[in-house]
C-alpha cells in the first residue's frame, strides 16, 4: 500500500529526488509490478538480459524475430547485434529517462553485459478492434466506416482517403502520465497556416495527467470553454474527417479515441450531415433547411408554449381554443411546471436509454414514449398538446447530425423556459438576443463562429443553408483562409448542347 | 459575472410587474354588446365561453350597466377577473345607441394594447343584449360564429371591408366617414340585413343588402360574390365573381370641384332564366347592368350628399389629387357636388356549355 502511494506520488512529483540513477536501480523499481521482465540468461552461449513489460510487447515477435538472433551473435557487441536484428528503429542508448520511456512504450531492452548500454528495440503488442461501421452518426448512403481506438488504424483510413504528399500529420504527445499520442492531420496549402499554428501551440501548451478520450482535448483546446456551444465537431466519420480536411481544416486523431476532433469550424456546419453531399443538391438543400427549422423548433416550441399560455392567450388562434382549453381543464399545475415536468421525463428517458444495453433500450423508449406519455395525460398531469409538442421537440432535436450540437439544443431549452415563465415572449426573446449576441462573440481557433452569416461571406453560402451543385462549388471557403482556394479547373462551357441523337 | 448576475435578478424583480393571465384560467370574451341602460348607463352583455374537457363549448351570458365601458367590469361580480378582452371578435351596439354615438366605448378599445385591431363592430337592429343572450345553438358560441359570418361576407359576399382599426381611421380622418354591418336578430337565426353609415359616430343611415352591395363595387375595387340582376324582359341573371376596378378623378379640388369615378366591372353569368344565353343577350345584360349601377350610383351618392357624409371617402380622394387641398372649401363644396359615373361591364365567361 506504501509501496504504490510511493509510485503515485513519484508520478507526480516531476524531478523527484528518488529518480533512480542506474539502471539496476531502475530495474529494482519497475519490478514491483508483476507484468515487469527483467529476464537474464546466463546459461547460453551467448549471455544476455532482456528487459520489457510483458503487457506490452508481442511475445510471438519477441521468440521469432529476437531471439533467435541474440543466440546467433557471437560477437559481445551491441552495435554488431543491431545490424543482424531484422527490425526497424532500433536504438542503442544508456540514458535512463529513454530507456524507461521507451519500456512503457512497448520497446524491449537487450543488454549483452552488464552496463548502462542497452539496445532498445520495438516488438509493442498492439491490439485494436476491428472497424466497424459509425453507430453515433449513423447514415444511409455513404461510405460505413468509422474510426477505431487505435492511431494506427485510424491514420490508415485518412491516407487511404487521400493519397497525396501534401497531407501531413504532425505527431505530439499529451498527458504526463497517459502519454498520448495526437496526430493533427492537415493538407498543406488547403489548410491556413495559421489554424496549424493555433493548434500545434494550444496542444504544445496541454498540461494534464490522464487523456482518456479526444474530448478531453477538445474541450481543453476550444477557445471559450463556458460557452454550451461546440466549437470543434467530434465525429468518427472518415468521410466526415476527409471532406472537411479538403475544406481547409485539420483533424486531431487520438490515441485510444474513435472520435476525432475537426477544427475550425463554424455553426453552420454543425447543422449539416455529410450525407447531404451523397444527395442531391436539391433533395439535400430541401431537407437541410427542414433540418434546420426542425432544431429552431425544437429549441423554442415548449418556451413559446410557457409564454403563450402563461401570459399571450391572444396569440393562439380561436379555433384551437377549444381544444387547448379542454385538454388543459383539468390540470392542476402551471404551463411551466407541466412544461418542466415532461421535459425532463424525455430527457430522463434519453439519458436512461443511452445507458442501456441495445436490447433493453427498445423496451425503455416503449414504456417510456407510450406508457408515461400516455398515463400523464390521463392521469390529467399534462395536456395532450404539450405531450405532442414535447415529442415533436425532441424528434426534432435529434436530427442534428452532430451529437454534442444535440445535447446543447436540448440544455438551452431549460433557460428559455424559465425566461418563458419569468417574462414571457419578452424574455424569450431577451434570451434569444442574449444567446445570439454570445454566437455572434464566439470563435473556433479565432474563426468567427457564425461566418457565412456574420461576418458575411456571401461567396461561401453555395454550401450553407443550402448545397448548390458541385459544378458551383468550384472554390473553396474563404472561412478557412487557405492559399489553394480552387478546388477544380473550370472547363468551358460547351457553346451549343447537341441534339438528343448527335452524342 | 456580474452581468449575469444582475441580468438574472433583474428577471425576478421585474416579474412582479408582470400579470400572469393562464390561458384555462382567465374568461376570455369574444363578444360584447352595449344597450341603452338607465339614468343614462351603459347595459353591458358579455357572452362567456367555457370549456368542458369533452371539448365542448358552453356560453353563458352576464350583464351589468355602468357608465363607462371598463366601469362594467367592476359591476359583472359573477366573472372570474381578470376579464381579458385579447380574443374579442364583435363589439354589437344597439340601434338607438348608434344614433347617440358611440366614440366614447370605442375610445375605451382603441387605447386598450390588449385588444385587436380586427375586431369588427357591428349594429343590432333591436336589442344587442337579447341577441348575445338568445341561446342559438352555434357550435361555437355567438362571438366566433358573428365573427365568421361577418368576416364571410367581407370576403366571399358583398360587404365592403369594416374593422375597429377601419372605424377609427374613418372616424378621425378628413374627408371620410365610417361604416358598420347591421345584424338583425330574427327566431332562428342572426341576419346580416345592411350596411349602417355614420356621420362622425353617429349612425345617419342604414342601406339594405342590394345598396350594400352597389357601396361595395363602387367603394373601391373590389371583388364580390353573386348579384341577381332584373333584365327588361322580365328575365333575371345570376352574375358571380364580380370584380371591380374603381377610379375616383376629382378636378379643381379646391375651386370649383367636380368628381368622376370609372368603374370596371368584370363578370361571369352563372344562370339566365331566358331561353338562350346568346351574344346579344350577353350584351344586353352588360349594358342593363351598367345602367343600374350608374343610375343607382348616382342616386346613391346624391342621397350621401344631402345627409352631408362621405363613406366613399370623396374628400380623401380630392385631398390625394389636390394640392394644397382646402377641407373648409370642400366641405362647403361637397353637398352640391357634381357627380358623374361611367361603368364599363365586361362578361367573361357564362358556362362550358356555349
Amino acid at each position: 500500500m506504501l509501496c504504490a502511494e510511493l509510485i503515485v506520488l513519484k508520478w507526480f512529483k516531476k524531478g523527484a529526488s528518488e529518480k533512480p540513477e542506474t539502471l539496476e536501480e531502475m530495474v529494482k523499481d519497475l519490478k514491483q509490478s508483476i507484468d515487469f521482465v527483467a529476464y537474464e540468461n546466463k546459461d547460453s552461449d551467448q549471455p544476455y538480459r532482456l528487459i520489457y513489460f510483458a503487457s506490452l510487447i508481442d511475445p510471438e515477435q519477441l521468440h521469432r524475430d529476437l531471439l533467435p538472433y541474440i543466440k546467433e551473435c557471437r560477437s559481445k557487441s551491441l552495435e554488431d547485434l543491431k545490424g543482424i536484428l531484422p527490425i526497424e528503429n532500433i536504438e542503442l542508448s544508456s540514458k535512463l529517462p529513454l530507456i524507461q520511456e521507451r519500456l512503457l512504450e512497448g520497446h524491449v531492452a537487450i543488454q549483452l553485459s552488464r552496463g548502462q548500454k542497452v539496445l532498445l528495440v520495438n516488438i509493442s503488442l498492439r491490439k485494436s478492434r476491428d472497424l466497424s461501421a459509425p453507430e453515433i452518426e449513423f447514415s444511409v448512403m455513404g461510405p460505413k466506416e468509422g474510426l477505431v481506438e487505435d492511431l494506427h488504424t485510424n491514420m490508415n483510413l485518412l491516407r487511404r482517403r487521400i493519397p497525396h504528399p501534401r497531407l501531413r500529420m504532425k505527431e505530439i504527445t499529451v498527458g504526463t502520465i497517459s502519454k498520448t499520442k495526437v496526430v493533427v492531420a492537415f493538407i498543406e496549402g488547403v489548410a491556413s497556416e495559421q489554424n496549424i499554428n493555433t493548434v500545434m501551440q494550444r496542444l504544445e501548451d496541454l498540461d494534464f495527467d490522464i487523456i482518456s478520450d479526444s474530448s478531453f482535448i477538445g474541450q481543453m483546446l476550444e477557445d471559450n470553454s463556458l460557452s454550451v456551444f461546440p466549437q470543434m465537431i467530434d465525429t468518427e466519420r472518415t468521410d466526415r474527417i476527409t471532406g472537411h480536411m479538403n475544406f481547409g481544416a485539420f483533424a486531431i486523431l487520438t490515441e485510444g479515441s474513435s472520435n476525432a476532433l475537426i477544427g475550425p469550424i463554424n455553426f453552420g456546419q454543425l447543422l449539416v450531415s455529410f450525407e447531404d453531399y451523397y444527395l442531391g443538391w436539391n433533395i439535400a438543400s430541401f431537407f437541410r433547411i427542414v433540418r434546420m427549422i426542425a432544431i429552431l423548433a425544437s429549441i423554442i416550441a415548449t418556451p413559446l408554449y410557457v409564454a403563450v399560455l402563461t401570459y399571450h392567450y391572444e396569440l393562439f388562434p380561436s379555433k384551437l381554443l377549444a381544444t387547448l382549453i379542454s385538454s388543459r381543464s383539468d390540470i392542476p399545475f402551471s404551463p411551466v411546471i407541466e412544461v418542466f415536468f415532461l421535459e425532463v421525463t424525455i430527457d430522463l428517458l434519453r439519458e436512461a436509454g443511452a445507458r442501456m444495453p441495445t436490447k433493453v433500450g427498445q423496451t425503455l423508449g416503449i414504456v417510456g414514449g407510450i406508457v408515461i406519455g400516455t398515463a400523464a395525460v390521463e392521469a390529467s398531469l399534462t395536456s395532450n398538446i404539450l405531450l405532442i409538442l414535447v415529442a415533436l421537440s425532441a424528434l426534432a432535436s435529434f436530427t442534428t447530425p452532430v451529437y454534442r450540437m444535440t445535447n446543447t439544443i436540448r440544455f438551452l431549452r431549460y433557460p428559455l423556459i424559465l425566461f418563458a415563465q419569468l417574462l414571457g415572449l419578452i424574455g424569450v426573446a431577451l434570451l434569444g438576443l442574449f444567446i445570439l449576441t454570445h454566437m455572434i462573440r464566439l470563435t473556433s481557433f479565432g474563426n468567427p463562429y457564425l461566418a457565412p452569416l456574420y461576418p458575411p461571406r456571401i461567396k461561401d453560402w453555395y454550401d450553407s443553408f443550402f448545397r448548390l451543385p458541385y459544378v458551383m462549388q468550384k472554390n473553396r471557403f474563404q472561412f478557412f483562409r487557405g492559399n489553394q482556394s480552387k478546388r477544380f479547373k473550370d472547363k468551358k462551357k460547351r457553346k451549343h448542347s447537341l441534339d438528343f441523337d448527335e452524342q | 459575472m456580474k452581468y449575469v448576475c444582475s441580468l438574472a435578478i433583474f428577471c425576478f424583480i421585474l416579474t412582479g410587474c408582470v400579470a400572469e393571465e393562464i390561458i384555462d384560467e382567465v374568461p376570455i370574451l369574444f363578444i360584447v354588446g352595449y344597450d341603452q341602460g338607465e339614468d343614462e348607463k351603459i347595459k353591458g352583455t358579455i357572452s362567456l365561453q367555457t370549456f368542458d374537457p369533452n371539448q365542448e363549448v358552453e356560453t353563458r351570458a352576464f350583464e351589468a350597466e355602468a357608465h363607462t365601458s371598463k366601469g362594467l367590469r367592476n359591476q359583472l361580480s359573477g366573472i372570474p377577473k381578470p376579464i381579458s378582452i385579447g380574443k374579442m371578435a364583435v363589439l354589437l351596439f344597439s340601434e338607438d345607441m348608434a344614433e347617440e354615438g358611440i366614440i366614447d366605448i370605442l375610445d375605451s378599445f382603441l387605447r386598450d394594447p390588449a385588444a385587436g385591431r380586427l375586431i369588427y363592430v357591428g349594429i343590432v337592429e333591436g336589442s344587442a343584449s337579447e341577441l348575445i343572450k338568445n341561446e342559438f345553438q352555434y357550435l361555437q358560441g355567438i362571438g366566433p360564429f358573428l365573427q365568421n359570418l361577418i368576416k364571410q361576407s367581407v370576403e366571399y359576399g358583398n360587404m365592403p371591408q369594416n374593422n375597429l382599426h377601419l372605424f377609427d381611421y374613418k372616424y378621425y380622418g378628413d374627408g371620410m366617414d365610417p361604416v358598420a354591418p347591421v345584424l338583425r336578430m330574427e327566431k332562428t337565426e342572426v341576419k346580416i340585413t345592411g350596411l349602417a353609415l355614420f356621420d362622425g359616430d353617429k349612425m345617419v343611415e342604414k342601406l339594405n343588402l342590394d345598396e350594400m352591395f352597389l357601396f361595395a363595387l363602387i367603394n373601391k375595387s373590389f371583388s364580390a360574390g353573386l348579384y341577381e340582376l332584373e333584365l327588361p324582359e322580365g328575365d333575371y341573371a345570376t352574375l358571380q365573381k364580380i370584380k371591380s376596378k374603381v377610379n375616383y378623378k376629382v378636378k379643381d379640388g379646391n375651386t370649383n370641384p367636380t368628381l368622376n369615378i370609372t368603374v370596371k366591372l368584370n363578370g361571369n353569368i352563372v344562370e339566365y332564366t331566358g331561353e338562350r344565353l346568346t351574344k346579344e343577350k350577353k350584351e344586353e345584360i352588360a349594358k342593363t347592368f351598367e345602367k343600374k349601377v350608374e343610375a343607382q350610383g348616382i342616386d346613391m351618392i346624391r342621397h350621401f350628399q344631402e345627409l352631408e357624409i362621405d363613406p366613399f371617402s370623396i374628400g380623401d380622394h380630392a385631398r390625394s389629387q389636390t394640392r394644397q387641398f382646402d377641407f373648409n372649401k370642400w366641405d362647403e363644396h361637397y353637398p352640391d357636388l357634381p357627380v358623374t359615373i361611367d361603368v364599363k361591364v365586361n362578361i367573361g365567361e357564362s358556362g362550358i356549355i356555349d
